[in-house]
C-alpha cells in the first residue's frame, strides 16, 4: 500500500501541506478529518472525571457479510470498507464491540470530524432541554434568537430546523466554488475569509438568510438550520455548546475521550457539522440510543425524544423534498435519518461518509468515520445502506 | 463581579467584551483567553495517554499566612500575593502531596491555561531526552539539523547555544512594542492579525534572524530570543521524526501520568509555538514540577536522564548570565537548557518562567513544587514576579523545616 505522505516532514513539501484552504478536499481530508483543532479553532467538549461506559469485546469477522450493490452486484461489508476510504469502524452488538479497526493513520483516542453527523448530536441536546422546559420544539426560533426574526427564519419552529422543513433560500452543493455555501464556510472558519478585514461571523450571516416562509411543507437539507438550533440551545441554556453538550450528554454518557466541536472568531459552534469525537465514543452514543436514551442506568436522552424521532418523521414533507426519489420510505426527524426498511434502521449522516447507523430489530450499531474523495455520492451512500442494513438483518439471524 | 466577567460571555459576546487575535494578551482579554487559547488557534492535542493519572494525594497545610520580606522590603504573605486578582491556577506539592490548590473565578481545575515561556522548559527537557537516546548532541550545529536557518544569525550556533540563549542575535523582545522583533514572532505564529510583509509561518520566520552587530559571539552572554525556542521545537521534531505535540505526549506527558490532555498552539502551516504556546492544566504542570523534583523519576520509571537535571542546575554559564539582559533583574541566576536556577538560595531551586505570571518552580531539597497559573496585565512585572519567586522560597523554606535561606 503507498504510503500516505500528507503532512510528513518538518515542515511538510507545500503539496503536501494541510492548510485551511485545502483541508475537506482529497487526499488532504484523511489526515485532516483527524486534526481538525489542528486546522481550526474548537472548543472542548469535556468527558468530566466519571467512570466510563464499559463496552465488552467480542470480536466476530463480519467481512464476509454480503450484500447487494447499487447495481445488483454482489459485495461485502469487508470490500465497502476497502473501496470506501474507511477512517475507522466500530461495529457493536448487543452492546459489544464485534468489530473495530482503525486504517489511514487514523487512532482510537483522537476525534474524528462528524459532519452532519454533529446534526444529530445537537438534536439530542434539543431533546434534553425540552425535557428540561427550557425549550419546546414548537416554539418560534424567534424567540430564543430574536436576531432572526427579519430572516427565512420568522416564522420557523426549532422543530422545522430539527426535521429541516425550514424554508430558506439556500442551495447545499458541496462542490459549489462560489456564493452562499462558501460564505458559509468563511463565517464558520472552515476557510479563510476572501477579504481578511471583513471575515464575518457564523450567526450574524444566519440572520441574514431569506425565504419564502412556507415552513413545514418540504424536507429541504439545509445544514444552517442545525447551526441556528445550536444557537437557540445557547441561549435556552445560556451556557456554550460545548459546556452544555459537556454537561448534558457527554459527561453522563461515560466516554472515553474529550471531543470538541469547532468555533468561529466569536466562539459561534459548528453545531451542523463541527463536532469531533472518538470513534469508540460515536459508538457508546450510538448504544445509548439503542437503549433508548438510557446509558449507565440512568436516562439521558428522554424516551419519549428518541421515540419521537424514529416514529414521527414527517412523511408528506418527505415526499415533497428532492431525497425522497433515493428513498421513496425514509423520513427525517430530529436531524436522524430514518431508513424506513423492516428493522427500524435510523442513522446519523455526514458527508464524505461519517456514518451513525444504529438498526434496534438486530442490536446492532455501527460508528463509522472515512474520508471519501467526494462530500456526496449516490452510489457510495446507496452502498453504506445496503450494507449496514444487510450486516444487520445477518446478525439479526 | 471581576473585571473580566463581560469576556466571550453571550451568543454573540457584545462587542466590547469579544477576546480576538487583535486584544487577547491584553487586559481584561487575556484572562479569558490564556485558558481558552484554543478557541482562539489552531491546537494539537497533547494526549495523556491510557494509564492511570500519577496520584497526588491530598494533605492541605496552611500555606496563606507564610510571611516573607517582599520585594520592596515589607513584609508580605503567601495569601497576599495570591489575592492581588491575577492568580489562574496554583498548586504547592510538598514530597509529592498536594499541600495548597486554588484556582481564579471561574477557572476550572480541568482547563489546560496558557503557559507562556514555561512552554520552554518543556522543550528543553524534551532535547535531554533526545540527547540521552542519542539522536542529539548539545554540541550538534543547528545548521547542520535545520539547513533552512543557514544564513541567518543561527550560522555557527550549536543546539547548547539555542538552549541557553547565548545565540549571538540582533532582537529585540520588547513586548510592548507592536513593531518589536517578538511583535513580529506573534504575527508570523497567528497570535496577532495578519500584517503585510511578515513571513509566513514560525519557521520561514526563523530563518529572518539577523546576527549581533556588536561583534557578541555565541556564547558569550545571555540573551533573551524566544524564536530560538521555537527553532529548538523544530529541531526535535527533525530528529525524532515526529511532531512535538505527539513527542510530548509519548516521552512525558502519558509516562509522567497526566491527569488531562494538554495542548499546544500551531501555525497556519501546522508548526508548534515550542517558546510559549503550550497549555496545561495547573495539576498537571505540578506534575511536571514533580517530575523534575524527583530527579526525573516517575511511577518508578526513569523519564528525563539524570544528567540531564544535574547539568541543567550545575552547569549554567554564570558569567554569561552576568553579561545577558536580565541580570539587572534576576541578578545571581543561570540559564540552562530553558531552567532558571537561583544561584543565591542554598538549595537552589529552578524554576520555568512565562510572562504574565506563569511560574513552575521546583525545589528538590525542599521536595516542593509551586505551579503558578496567572493572568497578570502587563507581560513583565519585576515586582510581581520578585515577590512570587519570594514567597515560593518562604513556602519551601516553611515547609523543609529549613530555617536558612
Amino acid at each position: 500500500m503507498e504510503r500516505d505522505e500528507t503532512m510528513r516532514g518538518f515542515p511538510p513539501p507545500p503539496e503536501r501541506t494541510v492548510t485551511l484552504e485545502n483541508w475537506r478536499q482529497p487526499p488532504f481530508n484523511r489526515w485532516a478529518f483527524q486534526h481538525v483543532s489542528e486546522l481550526v479553532p474548537s472548543a472542548p467538549i469535556w468527558r468530566g472525571a466519571g467512570p466510563t461506559m464499559p463496552l465488552p469485546r467480542a470480536a466476530q469477522n463480519l467481512a464476509a457479510i454480503p450484500f447487494r450493490d447499487h447495481n445488483g452486484a454482489q459485495s461485502s461489508f469487508g470490500a465497502f470498507l476497502d473501496r470506501h476510504c474507511s477512517d475507522g469502524i466500530c461495529v457493536l452488538h448487543r452492546g459489544r464491540i464485534v468489530m473495530e479497526h482503525y486504517r489511514n493513520g487514523f487512532q482510537a483516542h483522537r476525534p474524528h470530524i462528524l459532519m452532519s453527523v454533529s446534526k444529530s448530536f445537537t438534536a439530542l441536546l434539543a431533546g434534553i432541554l425540552a425535557e428540561r422546559g427550557l425549550l419546546d420544539p414548537a416554539w418560534p426560533v424567534a424567540r430564543l434568537v430574536p436576531e432572526v426574526a427579519n430572516s427565512a427564519f420568522a416564522d420557523a419552529s426549532l422543530q422545522h430546523l430539527l426535521d429541516m422543513t425550514a424554508d430558506v433560500a439556500f442551495d447545499e452543493d458541496y462542490l459549489a466554488p462560489a456564493g452562499a455555501i462558501v460564505a458559509y464556510r468563511e463565517v464558520s472558519g472552515w476557510k479563510p475569509p476572501a477579504d481578511p478585514a471583513r471575515p464575518g461571523d457564523l450567526r450574524s450571516w444566519l440572520a441574514g438568510l431569506t425565504g419564502q416562509g412556507r415552513h413545514g411543507r418540504a424536507f429541504h437539507y439545509v445544514s444552517p438550520c442545525t447551526d441556528l438550533l445550536g444557537w437557540a440551545l445557547e441561549r435556552a441554556a445560556a451556557m456554550p455548546y460545548a459546556q452544555l453538550a459537556s454537561e448534558l450528554l457527554w459527561q453522563p454518557l461515560g466516554p472515553e475521550f474529550d471531543g470538541y466541536v469547532t468555533v468561529d472568531r466569536l466562539g459561534a459552534p459548528r453545531a451542523a457539522g463541527g463536532v469531533c469525537l472518538a470513534l469508540r465514543d460515536l459508538a457508546r452514543l450510538g448504544q445509548a440510543m439503542l437503549q433508548e436514551g438510557q446509558a449507565n442506568g440512568r436516562q439521558l436522552v428522554p424516551q419519549a425524544w428518541v421515540a419521537d424521532s424514529r416514529h414521527n418523521g414527517d412523511k408528506a414533507a418527505w415526499a415533497a423534498g428532492k431525497e425522497a426519489a433515493a428513498n421513496p420510505a425514509g423520513s427525517y426527524r430530529n436531524a436522524w435519518w430514518i431508513m424506513g426498511d423492516e428493522h427500524g434502521c435510523y442513522s446519523g449522516i455526514g458527508v464524505y461518509g461519517q456514518y451513525l447507523w444504529i438498526d434496534p430489530a438486530a442490536s446492532l450499531v455501527i460508528a463509522r468515520f472515512a474520508s471519501q474523495p467526494l462530500p456526496t455520492d449516490d452510489a457510495t451512500d446507496a452502498d453504506a445502506a445496503r450494507c449496514f442494513l444487510a450486516i444487520g438483518r445477518a446478525l439479526a439471524g | 463581579m471581576n473585571e473580566t466577567a463581560g469576556s466571550m460571555r453571550g451568543f454573540p459576546p457584545a462587542p466590547e467584551g469579544q477576546v480576538t487575535l487583535a486584544n487577547m494578551q491584553q487586559a481584561p482579554f487575556n484572562r479569558w483567553a490564556f485558558r481558552n487559547l484554543r478557541r482562539l488557534l489552531p491546537t494539537a492535542n497533547v494526549w495523556r495517554g491510557d494509564g492511570p493519572a500519577l496520584a497526588l494525594p491530598s494533605r492541605p497545610a496552611a500555606l496563606d499566612g507564610i510571611a516573607f520580606d517582599d520585594h520592596g522590603g515589607a513584609r508580605a504573605t503567601v495569601k497576599q500575593v495570591l489575592d492581588r486578582g491575577f492568580n489562574d491556577g496554583f498548586v504547592v506539592l510538598h514530597r509529592g502531596e498536594i499541600v495548597a490548590e486554588r484556582y481564579g473565578d471561574g477557572v476550572e481545575p480541568h482547563e489546560p491555561h496558557l503557559l507562556m515561556s514555561v512552554t520552554k522548559s518543556f522543550a528543553g527537557t524534551l532535547a535531554g531526552i533526545l540527547v540521552e537516546r542519542g539522536l542529539l548532541a548539545p554540541g550538534d550545529p543547528v545548521t547542520e539539523i535545520v539547513p533552512e536557518v543557514a544564513g541567518s544569525a543561527y550560522d555557527g550556533a550549536t543546539l547548547r547555544h539555542v538552549l541557553d540563549m547565548t545565540v549571538a542575535m540582533d532582537y529585540d523582545e520588547d513586548y510592548d512594542n507592536p513593531e518589536s522583533d517578538v511583535a513580529m514572532l506573534d504575527v508570523a505564529a497567528g497570535w496577532r492579525p495578519p500584517r503585510q510583509g511578515a513571513p509566513d509561518g514560525l519557521r520561514a520566520y526563523i530563518a529572518t534572524m539577523r546576527p549581533a552587530r556588536d561583534g557578541r559571539r555565541h556564547g558569550e552572554a545571555f540573551h533573551y530570543v524566544s524564536t530560538n525556542t521555537d527553532l529548538l521545537g523544530w529541531v526535535l521534531e527533525r530528529v525524532a521524526g515526529c511532531d512535538f505535540a505527539t513527542l510530548l505526549s509519548r516521552e512525558i506527558w502519558q509516562p509522567m501520568g497526566a491527569e488531562f490532555d494538554a495542548y499546544i498552539a500551531l501555525d497556519r502551516l501546522g508548526a508548534p509555538q515550542t517558546d510559549g504556546g503550550l497549555c496545561v492544566a495547573t495539576r498537571d504542570l505540578a506534575r511536571f514540577g514533580q517530575l523534575m523534583a524527583a530527579g526525573g523519576v516517575a511511577n518508578g520509571r526513569r523519564i528525563v536522564p539524570q544528567s540531564w537535571l544535574h547539568d541543567l542546575r550545575e552547569n549554567g554559564d554564570r558569567a554569561a548570565w552576568d553579561r545577558g539582559n536580565f541580570a539587572e533583574h534576576m541578578p545571581g541566576h543561570h540559564y540552562r537548557s530553558a531552567w532558571y536556577s537561583d544561584l543565591r538560595d542554598r538549595r537552589r531551586p529552578f524554576m520555568g518562567l512565562g510572562i504574565h505570571g506563569q511560574m513552575l518552580f521546583v525545589d528538590p531539597a525542599a521536595c516542593v513544587v509551586c505551579a503558578l497559573h496567572c493572568s497578570h496585565p502587563r507581560p513583565v512585572d519585576e515586582a510581581f514576579f520578585e515577590d512570587m519567586h519570594r514567597a515560593c522560597q518562604a513556602i519551601a523554606q516553611a515547609l523543609s523545616g529549613d530555617g536558612a535561606r
